[in-house]
């Protein structure tokens, strides 16, 4: 059985001292151990942001692609390879500001994938501008000076709302947490949403208060309704698997129609 | 060889477009070959649509020019087809009684004829004056009732057996319309037909097949006009061959699903229409840096923005050729033909897979969605690698010590590919750039290292002998170089030239980036005069043309005026005086 630390590859990560995704790094190699994957068998594919730097630091594939655009790579790979283990990956403005709008249509697509977005609330690459989840007065940033003067953007309830069919939240400070999450995300058969608050300690120090104000929720649920009720409740803290309840994932088998014979319709 | 062109105009649902399609395909029970373009106004549904087919002996790629009949349903809005449907003194125009006013814009010297193909399908109990046309139309084309009523079948399928039974009746009585009130102009006439097999085909059809038989297995899916009827007709097929279709949420996700596949090493592709190309442009240059093969299929329109999508332009160029940011060398190709949609789209997947790049292929409307009459197409031997994570690891000598290397620097340029899934070459496909192992680097050594192997590896493809389509005759003293739509308009120019006594060559350009210069060089240093033609405002292959050094006469005019035959004579007549 391989180990952690067989699953990490000898690029040296480019992150800052402290940055929280070095233990969203720890917990996926923890999560492939845990799975005794064989590490050619997975794809970490990403956008563009500090987060999406991960891919090459993982002994597995991967695909480092353009800004917001993991998700329809991870989900055209996957359809085309079905057998592969496949996991987007990015930051919050990777997957909810620019990536948007694949990101809900990931979610009611339902392409047997994982996708982890580690939330630090800040565009950390580019040096620390608002993002779709920092909160409404955050005023550190040049770009909005009295702060984004606009609502957080709810992932895991967006999530719910748009038909994902597995929803969880993870924090960077717990990786054995994490990682116990992820393995379970990778089991589930379908689109598989996990939120990591994952701090950027330069930017948003602050962050680092988060170790005491998380909590552990022990509310999975397979009833929408019971989830919504909980995550309209939620202080954005809570961590644990809030929602799992499978159905059809994308491609559905249909029996097959008609001929192979690709010609036979041009015949007169 | 002697055609004939006629044109239907109608509007509200009167099914002209219907009505053409049957009638080419009963004309080509008959062994007629033929080509039918369909043109449309902006309306989803109803409003006006024109159907121009061109009849003749043998296989008809382009559109002729005049009209020799016109054939009207309903007068409305028929003035929005003007430029479309040119008239000339000796256009014999039929009409429905029920067409309505004939509009101020049709010449006083024409005679219109009106017959009452409302009222002879009204007796039968039904409303499809159209079929009473084309019962009509087709008997005077020597088509017999068998013929019509097959088709008036195939296109009906969908409806009740009573349905099809009372078209069926319908066409008849037009038959029997002919038989009394005749068409007075010669019909053109089918060589001899030994009832050899014939294809019905548009070039979306024809680019889909092109893909799927060179091996295209993923494609994902944004509808846009004229793209989507490719699209739609690989849905139908993709499966079948165990392959995948993904609709996706827009047109950057479409590119991207397509590199997530070619990247698997699954033969992927997408297609689209300029500003789905435009929206695709910072995905295609990821293909080009990550090196992964990914086929866009870009069937133009007219344009900048949404400008006019219904209608063939080739004003696409510049965006297919120069829209991507960085130094970013990939592969533009164009579509010769309707049937060239076919051969171009295997050459380009094999292109893409075997050169691990982006191959652009541009088509328009007008190949794209017009409707040809072929002989069967024969397979064209492209194809391309599905890989397999079970196929043996690249060389040892392709790996330095114990790391992949992905990006390797070989003397062809193209670097040895593994797919997820093979074991001990796991590695990071990086759009940032990255040293030949795949670790993103942003070392200028790397960056020209890469760059250098990435424009090399498509340099060879000049040389190829698919470059282009050449009509070559001795003693000429003229080139017509054009690419795309333009080729087979340039080629009946050059046959009415002929006529004439006037002899030139024409050459069509399939590959235009990389250029293939050297063959073109030699196909201008043979003629004294060379003129080149496009259909777009600015004159973009021109200048593109011109940047090489070359120099020529360029005459360029945008759509979405179909370009005719005679336009270009006319240009080369004009040469001659200058
Ligand atoms: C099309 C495009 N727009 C903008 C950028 C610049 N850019 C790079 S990373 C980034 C934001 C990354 O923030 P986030 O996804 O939150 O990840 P983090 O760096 O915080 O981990 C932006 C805007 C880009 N690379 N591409
Ligand atoms: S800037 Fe923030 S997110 Fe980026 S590496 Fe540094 S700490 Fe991490």
């Amino acid at each position: 059985m391989l180990k952690a630390k067989d699953y990490k590859s000898d690029v040296k990560p480019i992150w800052c001292p402290g940055c929280g995704h070095y233990s969203v790094l720890n917990a996926i190699t923890k999560a492939f151990s845990a799975l005794e994957q064989a590490p050619e068998s997975s794809v970490l594919v990403s956008g563009i942001g500090c987060s999406s730097r991960l891919p090459a630091y993982v002994n597995s594939y991967g695909f480092h692609g353009v800004h917001g655009r993991a998700l329809p790579v991870a989900a055209g790979l996957k359809v085309a390879r079905p057998e592969l283990n496949v996991i987007a990956l990015g930051g919050d403005g990777d997957g909810f500001s620019i990536g948007g709008n694949h990101f809900i249509h990931a979610c009611r697509r339902n392409v047997n994938i994982v996708y982890v977005v580690m939330d630090n609330e800040v565009y950390g690459m580019t040096k620390g501008q608002a993002s779709p989840t920092t909160p409404e007065h955050w005023d550190h940033s040049k770009l909005t000076p009295h702060g984004p003067e606009v609502r957080p953007f709810q992932p895991c309830a967006i999530a719910l709302a748009a038909g994902a069919s597995f929803i969880a939240r993870g924090h960077s400070g717990d990786p054995n947490g994490l990682a116990k999450i992820l393995y379970d995300a990778v089991q589930h058969p379908g689109f598989a949403f996990v939120q990591v608050l994952s701090q950027c300690v330069t930017f948003c120090p602050e962050q680092a208060q988060w170790k005491d104000i998380v909590h552990l929720e022990e509310v999975c649920t397979a009833d929408p309704v019971a989830a919504a009720n909980f995550l309209h409740g939620d202080d954005g803290f809570a961590k644990g698997v809030f929602y799992r309840n499978p159905r059809p994932v994308w491609p559905v088998t249909h029996e097959q129609q008609g001929s192979s014979d690709i010609r036979r319709g041009f015949a007169l | 060889m002697k055609t004939l062109t006629l044109a239907m105009t109608g509007s509200g649902g009167t099914g002209v477009v219907a009505l053409g399609e049957m009638l080419l395909r009963s004309a080509a029970r008959t062994g007629l070959f033929g080509i039918l373009c369909k043109t449309f106004g902006p309306q989803i549904r109803g409003g006006e649509s024109a159907a121009i087919i061109r009849f003749g002996p043998r296989p008809l790629a382009s559109f002729g020019g005049e009209i020799d009949l016109l054939l009207v349903l309903d007068w409305t809005n028929f003035q929005r087809f003007a430029d479309e449907i040119p008239l000339k003194p000796s256009t014999v125009v039929i009409g429905d009684t029920a067409a309505g006013a004939r509009p101020a814009s049709i010449p006083e010297g024409l005679s219109v004829a009106s017959l009452d193909f409302t009222g002879l399908a009204q007796k039968m109990g039904s409303t499809h004056s159209n079929i009473a046309l084309l019962g009509y139309v087709a008997a005077w084309l020597g088509c017999d009732s068998a013929q019509v009523a097959a088709s008036v079948e195939q296109r009906l399928h969908k409806h009740s057996e009573d349905t099809i039974a009372l078209a069926q009746q319908v066409a008849l009585a037009g038959a029997e319309l002919a038989g009394t009130t005749p068409i007075p102009i010669e019909p053109p006439m089918a060589e001899q037909y030994q009832g050899e097999e014939r294809w019905l085909a548009t070039g979306n059809q024809l680019a889909g097949l092109g893909a799927l038989e060179a091996g295209v297995r993923f494609v994902a899916a944004y509808p846009i006009t004229p793209a989507s009827d490719a699209l739609e007709w690989m849905a139908g097929k993709i499966e079948s061959v165990g392959g995948h279709l993904m609709q996706a949420e827009d047109e950057l996700a479409a590119v991207n699903m397509a590199i997530g596949a070619g990247y698997g090493g699954v033969p992927a592709m997408t297609a689209t229409s300029g500003p789905g190309l435009a929206l695709m442009s910072e995905a295609m240059g990821l293909a080009v840096a990550s090196e992964t093969p990914l086929v866009v299929l870009n069937v133009m329109r007219g344009g900048p923005s949404t400008g006019i999508p219904t209608k063939a332009e080739q004003s696409d160029f510049n965006l297919a050729v120069y829209g991507l940011h960085g130094d970013a060398p990939h592969v533009v190709m164009s579509a010769l033909s309707v049937e060239d949609c076919h051969h171009v789209m295997a050459w380009a997947t094999q292109v893409a897979s075997e050169r691990q790049t982006l191959v652009i292929v541009l088509s328009d409307q007008f190949l794209g969605q017009s409707i040809q009459v072929l002989a069967p197409l024969p397979t064209t031997g492209f194809k391309a690698a599905l890989l397999s994570p079970e196929a043996e690891p690249p060389e040892s000598s392709q790996m330095q010590g114990e790391r992949y290397f992905r990006y390797l620097n070989t003397d062809s340029g193209v670097s040895p590919m593994a797919v997820p899934g093979q074991a001990g070459t796991a590695y990071t496909a990086d759009g940032l750039e990255h040293s030949q192992a795949a670790i993103p680097s942003p070392k200028a050594a790397d960056h020209e290292l890469q760059l250098d192997k990435r424009e090399r590896k498509l340099q060879s493809l000049a040389d190829s002998d698919q470059w282009g389509l050449q009509s070559i005759l001795p003693n000429a003293r003229v080139l017509v170089l054009c690419w795309g739509s333009l080729y087979p308009i340039a080629l009946e120019a050059q046959r009415l030239l002929q006529d004439q006594g006037v002899i030139v060559n024409v050459v069509g350009v399939r590959l235009l980036s990389p250029l293939p210069l050297e063959f073109i060089q030699q196909s201008m240093d043979a003629v004294d005069q060379v003129l080149v033609v496009e259909q777009n405002h600015l004159g973009q292959f021109a200048r593109y043309l011109r940047s090489f050094g070359l120099s020529f006469v360029s005459y360029h005019r945008p759509g979405p005026r179909l370009f005719t035959p005679v336009e270009i004579l006319q240009q080369v007549e004009g040469l001659n005086r200058a």
